[in-house]
């Protein structure tokens, strides 16, 4: 009993089961087991390409550019290869995580833009896509994202690969319809007022919004429905009103070098906060100032949750 | 416990006749009978056909830890009026420990707790098999997962070339 192949013995159900928890690279290499692998992966519901499974993190051991660019053309390969040869034509999860991007793709032109028109078609639940380009100025974010009614969670990070760029994608759809969306994470975007009063029209039941170094181009957020709010580590140039009368949760963590305030008003939900403050620079009646100036607005909150870490 | 005394039980029987007597809470755990019993409410004896005595043991195992874990963690915040976090976070690693230490077994065994959890649905259960088949594929050449499953080989070397030359990335190493 314990020696024999009880595995492959199991409904397809099953087994495309055991393969939507692995990287789509194992999934697809299952088929090399037995005949009756042959074509279970092909109707895997979860795809995750990383970049990882194809070259390391740390990029430093390649001492020819060369080898890098024949390893992420590969890479953009076996993404298309698979989205062009599986059999069915639902994707519930779809992740991508490319980091080290060598190749410079011209505009418009980035492979990002002929996948996610063919997985949004899938009606995805979970989009997530990370990635790190060569050049500035690149839009690689396509606009069929934003009007992919099945999407309830998406996560884009969009991050230049040269540190000292100041560069930061801007996000601009003509259209943002998003009726099933309820968690958002954006990373190193430009937010423009534009883009946030459509997503809060688009989105009517958005709960959880996540921004990570992101360029505030904003003067308020104030939306419906709000549960829950992370600011971390973004820049504004000018002071932000947050007003969400429904906000359970906040989280903010701020650099002190930031020169603009964030002014907090009709947060009666509130029923935790955690505000962060992180000095770089040692200046300590700054944190004192502006932490003193969040906390004002904060009124009503049963838990709050304060850490300056100098 | 001594509280079950006076909790419902419930009797499933497993394909070989076995009779496991149960707390409903215990049962309850698995979706399927959670709603055969919703259906049919005053149903003691469940016969589960597809289920052997020797996996069914197992599942109930997995379900009481499951419970007096939900339990103790209920009983403690009723107590302190809220939940330490500390505390919370050692009991969710003392548990995770248990489903490590609960999931060490032969490949047979992994695959018909993956049908009984699947049948009965279980989904903690459900979830915690079919991880822990996934990790023994994840960076796995097909040598050694066919070695580790037992999974004969019946491929021509005319066709492994041909799926290799399909897909040839699939089967390189990562570094």
């Amino acid at each position: 009993m314990a020696g024999a192949d009880r595995i492959s013995g199991l409904h397809d159900s099953i087994l495309t089961h055991i393969l939507s928890f692995l990287p789509t690279k194992d999934a697809v290499r299952t088929r090399g087991l037995s005949k009756r692998w042959r074509n279970v992966w092909a109707s895997v519901t979860v795809l995750s390409f990383d970049s990882v499974d194809f070259w390391p993190d740390d990029i430093s051991s390649f001492s020819f550019r060369s080898e890098m660019l024949e390893r992420q053309d590969k890479f953009v390969k076996f993404i298309d290869t698979v989205l062009a040869a599986r059999q069915v034509q639902q994707v519930d999860r779809f992740r991508l995580a490319w980091k080290y991007q060598v190749r410079n793709y011209p505009p418009h032109g980035h492979p990002v833009r002929r996948w996610i028109p063919i997985v949004v078609q899938q009606l995805p639940r979970v989009l997530s896509i990370l990635l790190q380009p060569r050049l500035d100025r690149v839009d690689i974010i396509p606009e069929p994202i934003f009007t992919c009614s099945s999407l309830e969670e998406i996560k884009l990070q969009v991050k230049n690969r040269a540190d000292h760029s100041i560069w930061h994608d801007r996000l601009n759809p003509m259209v943002v319809t998003l009726p099933h969306l309820r968690k958002l994470n954006l990373g190193h975007f430009r937010i423009e007022a534009d883009f946030m009063d459509k997503l809060f029209l688009g989105c009517p039941i958005l709960e959880e919004v996540e921004l990570y170094s992101c360029w505030l181009d904003i003067s308020h957020i104030s939306c419906g429905n709000l549960r829950s709010l992370v600011i971390n580590g973004c820049y504004h140039s000018r002071a932000i009103e947050v007003s969400i009368p429904s906000l359970q949760n906040l989280k903010v963590t701020v650099m002190c070098s930031q020169p603009a305030r964030l002014v907090f008003k009709n947060m009666s939900s509130l029923v935790k906060a955690s505000i962060c403050l992180l000095d770089l620079n040692d200046v300590d009646f700054v944190i004192f100032d502006f932490g003193a100036e969040i906390l004002a607005g904060l009124s009503g909150v049963n838990n709050n949750n304060n850490n300056n870490n100098n | 416990m001594a509280r079950s005394s006076t909790e419902n039980m419930i009797t499933l029987m497993s394909s070989d006749g076995e009779e496991f007597m149960v707390t409903e809470k215990v049962a309850r755990e698995c979706t399927t009978i959670r709603n055969m019993l919703e259906d049919d409410c005053v149903i003691t004896n469940i016969p589960l056909p597809n289920v052997t005595s020797d996996i069914l043991s197992m599942v109930i195992e997995y379900c009481m830890e499951h419970v007096a874990a939900a339990e103790k963690a209920a009983a403690e915040t009723a107590e302190k009026g809220s939940s330490s976090a500390p505390a919370a976070a050692k009991a969710n690693k003392d548990l995770e420990e248990w489903d490590k230490a609960f999931m060490n077994v032969d490949v047979y065994t992994l695959c018909d707790l993956i049908l009984a959890a699947n049948y009965l649905n279980v989904s903690g259960l459900l979830d915690l098999t079919i991880q822990t088949a996934a990790n023994l594929i994840k960076g796995k050449s097909p040598e050694q997962i066919r070695k580790t499953f037992h999974i004969q080989n019946d491929l021509s070397l005319e066709e492994e070339e041909k799926i290799r030359s399909q897909t040839p990335w699939a089967f390189e190493k990562s570094e």
